[in-house]
């Protein structure tokens, strides 16, 4: 009975990604159809075609990669500095606030500046909007993992005679991987799910696959928007598996230990 | 280095945020942009004295509690009825799933779900309980926003109830609860005097931060939002978006009040307050 009931629970919270790539796929589904009338690649093909679907998943990719890699580059170097810092709480209190801000009212508060550095409407303008939101994030993150046993482990290289660079390039970054790895993973999902700040800086004409996603709404267009949605949510649950995978596999062997 | 490190993280997140909201206060007063007059109250006037403002940042308030609290009751359920699931079951993964979902995609599956012809509509219509769309309840833009704290609640009570898993494990519940058990402690008392406490002390700072989040909330209310009572960050957006220039003072008058209430949450209940370390 309970492995039923939880079995239910499970297949309501994955119900979306079946549903959407069926839509996605239906070549008509109307009420009261709980089917599909047929399937067909037919709006695949469209929207890669004359829909622009293929740029858009390019550019959310490009751009949720490159946040992802700066913010997790600098939060980590940033955050080994604040962890140490004697008012580490409140420099952390800082990372807070435009973390904690909506990402589309920080963005109407930031538009005259884009504006004013002509790079509102551009790419630069749209991954600089999307960084300014990960980056505190990354902070966040990476704050926890400098714990002191991490700072002693850097202490003892120094101690041992080790310059900064040895200490980084032979201790920290090894014994970090698994957070960095997590980290560039999560800020990839934080740069890839944005919509509301790419909208206001990017003025329409940076059109990421949340963009796309919208977009195909208010046309009344659910097929494509089913099949932006696909495309949005299957490669992050790749990652979150890949990720799941790595994290069990850890902990079975320290377990087996 | 660690002084340019300072500097440079400084300048990505409290100096944009500081400079935005400055030319926001200096704008809604009249001091800055294309309407300048010089020095005037008036936009504030309009503002503080406006309905629509208040009831926008009450219903914000309104919904940012009721999924919270909605979501902290599901997860809590979820995990203590589950938690032998969770920790073993091949299906266990599939609660990581709905992390995987961005929240313009989940208003758009909160629309195909709840919409008049929607999943759940067809479901109805199946087993005979309405007879066409137009008699199914209405989920979505309805006036009590009832769409937007279903789907803000699917997407939120997932990923807390992955957190408070997390917690059951690092805090060691189960082996609290037989302690409890071995002092003589009820099922009732194991459960309301250890193991809800111990999670929800845990899950605390989270709560903050995810209601602030919530607060704020845009994609979701974008698309399945009332257009006469709307969530504080789509009236921003609307008065942003009017071609009447004359709107924007109170747009940005209205921002510099959501950022005071978020401070003043941020401030007041400090989710970045450490509390990590079992309860000693």
């Amino acid at each position: 009975m309970k492995k039923s009931a939880f079995a239910g629970l499970i297949l309501l919270l994955v119900l979306p990604f079946a549903y959407l790539p069926l839509l996605a796929l239906a070549t008509q589904w109307r009420f009261p159809r709980l089917l599909p009338e047929g399937l067909s690649l037919e709006h695949w093909q469209l929207a890669w075609r004359i829909g622009g679907m293929a740029d858009s998943l390019i550019l959310s990719v490009v751009c949720a990669a490159l946040v992802a890699l700066s913010s997790t580059a600098l939060g980590f170097r940033i955050a080994h500095v604040i962890a140490g810092h004697r008012r580490r709480r409140l420099l952390l209190s800082v990372a807070y606030l435009p973390y904690a801000f909506s990402p589309v009212i920080y963005a109407f508060c930031l538009q005259f500046f884009f504006l004013k550095t002509n790079l509102a409407g551009t790419l630069a303008g749209v991954l600089l909007g999307q960084f300014l939101i990960v980056f505190p994030f990354s902070v966040i993150l990476f704050v926890n993992h400098w714990t002191p046993r991490l700072q002693h482990m850097e202490a003892l290289v120094y101690t041992l005679g080790g310059s900064p660079w040895a200490a980084w390039r032979r201790v920290l970054l090894p014994v970090s991987r698994p957070a960095l790895l997590n980290g560039l993973f999560q800020t990839f999902l934080l740069a890839w799910f944005e919509y509301g700040l790419t909208t206001v800086v990017g003025q329409g004409r940076v059109a990421t696959l949340p963009v796309r996603v919208y977009q195909y709404v208010g046309e009344a267009n659910p097929y494509f928007a089913a099949l932006g949605s696909t495309l949005l949510i299957w490669p992050p649950l790749l990652l979150l598996w890949l990720n799941y995978r790595y994290q069990n596999l850890k902990y079975a062997a320290v377990a087996n230990r | 280095m660690r002084k340019l490190l300072l500097t440079c993280f400084f300048a990505l997140t409290l100096l944009p945020l500081v400079a935005g909201l400055c030319y926001a206060l200096a704008y809604s007063l009249g001091l800055a942009g294309a309407l300048q007059t010089g020095f005037t109250a008036q936009h504030w006037q309009a503002v503080l004295g406006s309905e629509a403002v208040w009831v926008s940042l009450a219903l914000s308030l309104l919904i940012a509690l009721v999924v919270v609290a909605v979501s902290t009751l599901l997860a809590l359920t979820t995990v203590l009825a589950f938690h032998r699931e969770l920790g073993a079951s091949r299906l266990r993964f599939g609660v990581y799933w709905p992390l995987a979902v961005p929240p313009i995609v989940a208003a758009f599956w909160g629309f195909q779900l709840l919409g008049n012809s929607g999943l759940l509509a067809r479901l109805a219509s199946s087993i005979g309980l309405i007879g066409g769309p137009e008699e199914f309840a209405p989920l979505i833009n309805d006036p009590w926003q009832i769409g937007i704290v279903i789907v803000l609640t699917m997407a939120t009570f997932p990923f807390f109830t992955v957190v408070l898993f997390q917690f059951y494990q690092s805090e060691q519940v189960p082996q609290l609860l037989q302690i409890a058990q071995s002092l003589g402690a009820s099922g009732r008392q194991r459960m309301w005097r250890v193991a809800v406490p111990v999670l929800l002390q845990k899950l605390r700072p989270l709560m903050v931060l995810y209601g602030v989040f919530l607060f704020g909330a845009y994609e979701v209310p974008l698309l399945l939002g009332n257009q006469s009572t709307r969530m504080i960050s789509m009236l921003i957006a609307q008065k942003f978006r009017r071609f009447d220039l004359f709107e924007l003072p109170q747009a940005y008058a209205i921002t510099v009040l959501y950022a005071a209430v978020v401070l003043a949450v941020l401030i007041g209940l400090r989710p970045g307050r450490q509390t990590s370390g079992r309860l000693s």
